[in-house]
């Protein structure tokens, strides 16, 4: 049923996408011939990549099997999800043919999440104490990054799938009103290590607004404009250098809009 | 040399600046720097070297000098507070005096309302009521002088005769301490010094040149305290206290002040009460009123054995569902921090502050007693004060900025009760009245790390990948890594 449904989203989006083809193609004619060669004529070169990246997050601390099934974050700060922002920039260092642009790519994030601390035992007859606890977690990555751009660049399909592949370091500090915490000597601040991986789908919005596309590109050096969406799993769970890291990493829908330049 | 009118006109800027507000006074000043344009010849006095008065604490020949400010700029510098008035501070004013020739007197006099040129302010040419008082006597006849002079002002002749000023021919004696509450509400009052060339029966020379001082913007009324009950959130040994802040013009900051009048929590805990020992695996309940020496104490502590602090390392918390008794304001039983001089009481309307160019900055009307808390420095927090001293001689509030309202005081001892009152402070240092106390305990908090560690989580430190004593994994993880580095970079040489 699961792969059923797969394809039939799929189909969707390609339909989708294809429907964007007959609305251009239905609307050329010579003079949009003459301004596409124009375009094609002016484009700048293109070699790297921009995106700013916000996800829905919740880290996944408690999926830690030395915490034997207790959940400290879920207690803690609930179960509701946190805004991510990650920038990232990629360096589109070469092209294959009929496929689209590979290079590497590093990014940083941040996300903090905090709630009232609760007290060691009931007091004035709540658990809820004036306190304050707090979460940061800086994320960055470094990832390979392919992005197939066939689609738009021979078919003219407005879609770019896109993989990313590398790992991440996410520097976190767990605080109160105080200042960073500290349990029995050990300083709540640390980084956690492990593997960052991205699939999505890439939106180029340059056919909605061919006029401003080259404007874009001729002021700024902007190629292609896209809003994207992509599945993002941060596996920080040591990946070989580390035991039993802070699990600050997490599986998340990511949304945004990236630039290529 | 600039013109006399460009002279005055400078003075009346800084005057606007050094007090940051635009008032009737202005007016009136302009209108006797005209008359005092109109005089030519004569006895004339003028300043001389440095425009601000030096101050001194006490008499400035036994008095030590102080400089022409004790507070930082933000907080009225030039002006005058009630600690400047209650330590008896004395302003020096040092004027040259040219072209009397023995037919005048030198006088120095104050007013609140801009001008004592004019004969009838003084209460002369058959004036009832004087608007100006007489603060020194100067120089009297026959003054021959073509020198720089020094006069020394004490600030309670300044500040005292504000609200009744005395018949014209009095002058201000030493008023003592009951000076600096004559203020009548707790917006600040400009008040200005005039040098004036007298003929013998006190009218003005008209041919000579009298000097006037900078106004001197007067504060000795600290703001309203916050309107109600500041609350107390408690956490591990801190209060993160909170209050509703001030929307008078006035304020500019808060002092924050704590007692633990109170020797421990059991005093006032509850019935329900539990015993918790944080080195201990449980806590203990007891319905015991607190560690008194009962035998239910002793068989807590006996529970405790394992301590080596035994119960002076436990807290009773409170685990019903009240606060301590008399939270809140009602019967928080600190009797110091009620301290407290009140000064003026119902609805006060604080004059509009303008920039000097007349723009509105602040303005509005507030409804509050103002006075001035005199609680001792000890229960300060936050700001330096000295020991033995008032909290009003503290230079900057625990809390600067109006719109503040919350404020953490750290280092307190979990299950000890404290008191907390909170006073605003105005734009010249002074903390009003404090608010009603508030009074809890800290406790034992769990943030989340504490939760993380407790249940079993091992990350932490910064600086290591892994932590300290674990095996060797982590080396081996780093090594494949560059290892597989290496080994991908060579490969694309060898393609090259």
């Amino acid at each position: 049923v699961n792969t059923g449904h797969r394809r039939a989203g799929l189909a969707l989006v390609i339909a989708a996408a294809v429907g964007l083809l007959p609305n251009r193609a239905g609307a050329q004619d010579s003079r949009e011939d003459i301004l596409q060669s124009r375009h094609r004529a002016f484009e700048s070169p293109q070699h790297f990549a921009f995106e700013l990246r916000f996800s829905p997050f919740k880290p996944d601390i408690d999926s830690d099997p030395g915490l034997h099934g207790a959940t400290p974050y879920g207690s803690v700060f609930g179960s509701s999800a946190q805004l991510l922002f990650v920038a990232e920039f990629d360096w589109q260092a070469a092209r294959i043919p009929h496929v689209g642009t590979i290079g590497p790519g590093v990014g940083a994030g941040y996300a903090t999440m905090g709630a009232n601390a609760q007290f060691a035992m009931p007091h004035n007859g709540t658990t809820i104490s004036g306190e304050t606890t707090t979460l940061e977690i800086f994320p960055t990555y470094l990832v390979g990054v392919l992005r197939a751009d066939v689609l738009w660049r021979e078919v003219h399909i407005p879609l770019v799938p896109y993989a990313k592949l590398g790992v991440g370091l996410s520097f976190w500090r767990a605080s109160n009103t105080l200042g960073t915490s500290s349990y029995q000597g050990v300083s709540g601040v640390g980084q956690s290590l492990g593997t960052q991986l991205a699939l999505g789908l890439a939106l180029n919005l340059n056919p909605f607004d061919d006029y401003a596309a080259r404007n874009f590109d001729e002021a700024m050096g902007v190629n292609n404009t896209y809003l994207f969406a992509d599945w993002t799993r941060s596996d920080l769970t040591g990946l070989w250098a580390q035991q039993a890291p802070l699990r600050v990493g997490g599986t998340y829908w990511t949304f945004g809009l990236a630039f290529e330049f | 040399m600039p013109p006399a009118s460009s002279v005055l006109t400078a003075m009346q800027h800084r005057v606007r600046s050094a007090v940051g507000f635009a008032s009737v006074a202005s007016i009136l000043v302009s209108s006797a720097a005209a008359r005092a344009q109109t005089m030519t010849t004569g006895p004339t006095i003028a300043q001389s070297g440095q425009l601000y008065a030096e101050r001194f604490i006490g008499d400035p020949s036994l008095g030590h000098d102080v400089g022409q400010s004790t507070r930082p700029t933000n907080l009225n510098p030039l002006g005058i507070n009630y600690s400047d008035c209650i330590e008896d501070m004395f302003l020096q004013f040092t004027v040259t005096l040219s072209g009397f020739t023995g037919n005048d007197n030198m006088q120095v006099w104050a007013t609140t309302t801009g001008d004592c040129t004019a004969d009838g302010t003084r209460g002369n040419a058959g004036a009832i009521q004087p608007v100006c008082w007489k603060v020194s006597e100067g120089l009297t006849l026959p003054v021959i002088q073509t020198d720089s002079r020094k006069f020394n002002i004490p600030v309670r002749a300044l500040v005292g005769p504000q609200n009744a000023v005395p018949l014209a021919t009095t002058l201000v004696g030493d008023l003592g301490p009951d000076a600096c509450t004559h203020q009548p509400s707790f917006a600040p009052v400009p008040i200005t010094v005039w040098f004036l060339p007298l003929l013998s029966n006190g009218l003005l020379d008209t041919t000579g040149h009298a000097y006037q001082y900078p106004t001197i913007s007067t504060d000795l009324v600290g703001p309203p305290p916050p309107v109600g009950i500041p609350s107390i959130g408690d956490g591990d040994t801190l209060f993160v206290v909170s209050w509703m802040p001030n929307t008078d013009a006035d304020t500019a900051g808060y002092d924050i002040f704590i007692d633990s009048g109170q020797a421990d929590a059991s005093v006032s805990t509850p019935s329900t009460s539990t015993l918790y020992c944080p080195d201990s695996s449980a806590p203990f309940t007891t319905t015991d009123a607190g560690d008194d020496g009962s035998a239910t104490d002793a068989a807590l502590a006996t529970d405790d054995a394992a301590s080596t602090t035994d119960a002076a390392g436990c807290y009773y918390i409170n685990g019903g569902g009240s606060l301590p008794t008399g939270s809140g304001g009602t019967s928080c039983t600190s009797t110091v921090l009620v301290s407290g001089i009140v000064q003026d009481s119902g609805t006060t309307t604080v004059i509009t502050e303008t920039d000097e160019a007349g723009n509105v900055i602040d303005s509005g009307t507030f409804s509050g007693t103002g006075g001035i808390a005199t609680i001792p420095c000890q229960y300060l927090v936050g700001t330096s004060c000295p020991a033995g001293q008032a909290a009003y001689t503290a230079i900057n509030p625990t809390v600067p900025g109006k719109a503040a309202g919350t404020y953490t005081i750290s280092g307190l001892v979990n299950g000890t009760t404290y008191n907390v009152v909170v006073a605003a402070v105005d734009n010249s240092g002074n903390p009003g009245p404090p608010s009603p106390e508030s009074c809890d305990y800290p406790a034992p908090v769990n943030d989340f790390w504490h939760v993380y560690r407790q249940d079993g989580g091992r990350a932490g430190g910064f600086c290591a990948l892994e932590a300290v004593g674990e095996p060797v994994p982590s080396a081996a993880g780093l090594a494949l890594i560059a290892v597989t580095s290496a080994f991908a970079l060579r490969r694309r040489r060898r393609r090259r």
